[in-house]
């Protein structure tokens, strides 16, 4: 019975982690599809993602990048940790390639890391980034952690 | 001995019958506990799942819908040329209306409204523009058409020109000069990957300068290719790239343009710099000349501060003799210089405050060099 209880408590506790926002300051995943053959990416490669200089996988495949809306504290933490630079910053430069018709693949922004662990189970080249917590919940199937970035 | 095996088994059935209701208590209390939390998990999930319904839904209206965003921008100018009085400028209200109608067709315009335009009976001021109405279809990330009006596709500020996201109001002097500010035409975009860096090729067709539409009076197009050559930096980026125009216009006077860019990025630093030419010239060399631009500029940011330096010239000297050659004994009369030093405050991330003071020179002794100060408050609108 005790056990059962301590079942319950743990997948409730789990829910409400994946619904709500990490706190900044928890390492963040990097998550990709589990049938990318991909096993892990450097931080170079990923700051080419998600600054449209790698659009590819190595065997092809598109790359799909989701993003986390810019006032998410995990995706702040995420681009100070890549790209040394705040998430405002990299948004302003992704909106100023989006309105000059030279953005290639922007990112793709979703409002919750639940979202984004969705989209990434469910499209082969996608990928993402949610704090470990989040990754480690096991409450969506079909993803793995290619990185875990430290902030 | 008897007597006391029988009190011990007394006491012992006492608490035991005392106990057992307590026990069973506690068991109903904690299958009620159980109940309450499966019934709170179940509306936790039920929860999860309406706003997961609620996201997708919200994701396929943002499709369906036309997005609109834009920037506007008001500026007080100061010069210390008495012909020029200080003023306030209402300088832009931009607006862009951009729509995915298919997965892989899109429909992008800009319209403009630039100092405050009116236009009645006894007034004509600003302008109003469509400076960006392209169709485009994009297969791929790599692989993109545009058929419509697009930002001429040469060297970086005639691109990357937007007030919320660039550090002056006042543009490097051979920008829009040298290279048209848009293009009427076709373009096509291939991103190739080269080893670890992106080379960005953009072909396009264009009615030429200053022909824009139903204008366009001759039959031959200008022909423009942007390269650009994107590579890893320390903590950033480095893009190098070189772009051409041979537009043709109705005065049948032959524009070739050229230019070379360089931009790096390195943490808060950012060095940008464009060299551009011009030769224009007719079969019997009236009128011909040669005209270049340079600029370089660097930048700094400090947490919501941007500091800017930039060193600006413009040349418009080169006149032809009738044989083709340059003529250098005329004197050189329109050399134009800008020093500018410029400060960005970040208010906001969509609230921008700048100061920027260009001090102009030119070589012409009948011109008189001047200051110029601008002070602009710059609003972006909407999910840009």
């Amino acid at each position: 019975m005790t056990r059962g209880l301590t079942r319950l408590l743990t997948a409730a506790i789990l829910l409400m982690a994946v619904a709500t926002p990490a706190p900044a300051g928890d390492a963040i995943a990097i998550i990709v599809n589990e049938k990318n053959p991909v096993s892990s990416i450097t931080n170079l490669d990923l700051r080419r993602v998600y600054d449209d200089r790698m659009l590819r996988w190595e065997d092809r495949i598109p790359i799909i990048v989701y993003d986390l809306a810019v006032n998410n504290p995990v995706r702040e933490s995420f681009y100070q940790a890549v790209f040394g630079a705040p998430a405002e910053k990299m948004a302003e430069t992704w909106a100023h390639l989006k309105i000059t018709n030279q953005a290639k693949n922007p990112p793709l922004t979703v409002k919750n890391e639940y979202q984004i662990m969705r989209m990434v189970a469910t499209e082969e080249g996608a990928i993402g980034y949610v704090s470990l917590s989040s990754a480690k919940s096991g409450e969506i199937h079909g993803l793995k952690v290619i990185s875990i970035v430290q902030p | 001995m008897f007597r006391r095996f029988l009190t011990i088994f007394l006491g012992a059935a006492l608490l035991a019958a005392f106990q057992r209701p307590s026990a069973a208590a506690s068991l109903d209390q904690l299958s009620k506990d159980v109940e309450t939390l499966k019934k709170e998990n179940e509306d936790l999930k039920e929860r999860v799942k309406t706003i997961e319904v609620k996201d997708e839904e919200d994701s396929y209206s943002e499709k369906k819908r036309v997005n609109i965003s834009g920037y506007a921008d008001v500026e007080y100018d100061y010069s210390s040329v008495s012909s020029n009085p200080d003023h306030f400028r209402v300088r832009h209200l931009s607006l862009f209306f951009s729509q995915d109608v298919q997965k892989q067709w899109k429909l992008f315009s800009e319209l403009e409204f630039e100092d405050a335009p009116l236009y009645n009976s006894t007034t004509t001021q600003g302008q109003i523009l469509l400076e960006q109405m392209y169709i485009q279809y994009k297969p791929s990330a790599e692989f993109e058409v545009s058929a419509g009006r697009v930002l001429t596709p040469a060297g970086l500020w005639l691109i990357y020109h937007y007030p919320p996201y660039v550090e002056t109001q006042q543009r490097p002097l051979h920008i829009r000069k040298i290279f048209p500010q848009y293009s009427d035409g076709l373009e096509v975009r291939r991103s190739f990957a080269l080893g670890q860096s992106m080379l960005d090729v953009q072909a396009y067709v264009t009615n030429g300068t200053g022909n824009p539409g139903v204008n366009d009076a001759d039959s031959t197009k200008g022909i423009g290719v942007r390269l650009n050559l994107s590579a890893d930096l320390q903590k950033g980026k480095l893009e190098v790239g070189a772009s051409y125009l041979s537009p043709d216009d109705t005065t049948h006077i032959y524009q070739n343009s050229y230019g070379l860019h360089l931009k790096a990025t390195s943490g808060p630093l950012r060095l940008q710099s464009e060299y551009a030419a011009r030769q224009s010239m007719n079969p019997n060399f009236a009128n011909a000349y040669w005209d270049t631009g340079f600029y370089v500029q660097g930048a700094f940011d400090i947490k919501k501060w941007t500091l800017v330096a930039r060193w600006d010239q413009y040349n418009g000297d080169g006149i032809y003799n009738g044989d083709g050659t340059l003529n250098l004994t005329n004197p050189v009369i329109s050399d134009h210089r800008v020093y500018t030093a410029a400060v960005n405050y970040h208010l906001f991330h969509n609230v921008l405050t700048r100061f920027e003071l260009h001090r102009h020179e030119f070589a012409n002794p009948s011109q008189p060099n001047y200051y110029l100060g601008i002070a602009s408050v710059i609003l972006s609108l909407g999910d840009l």
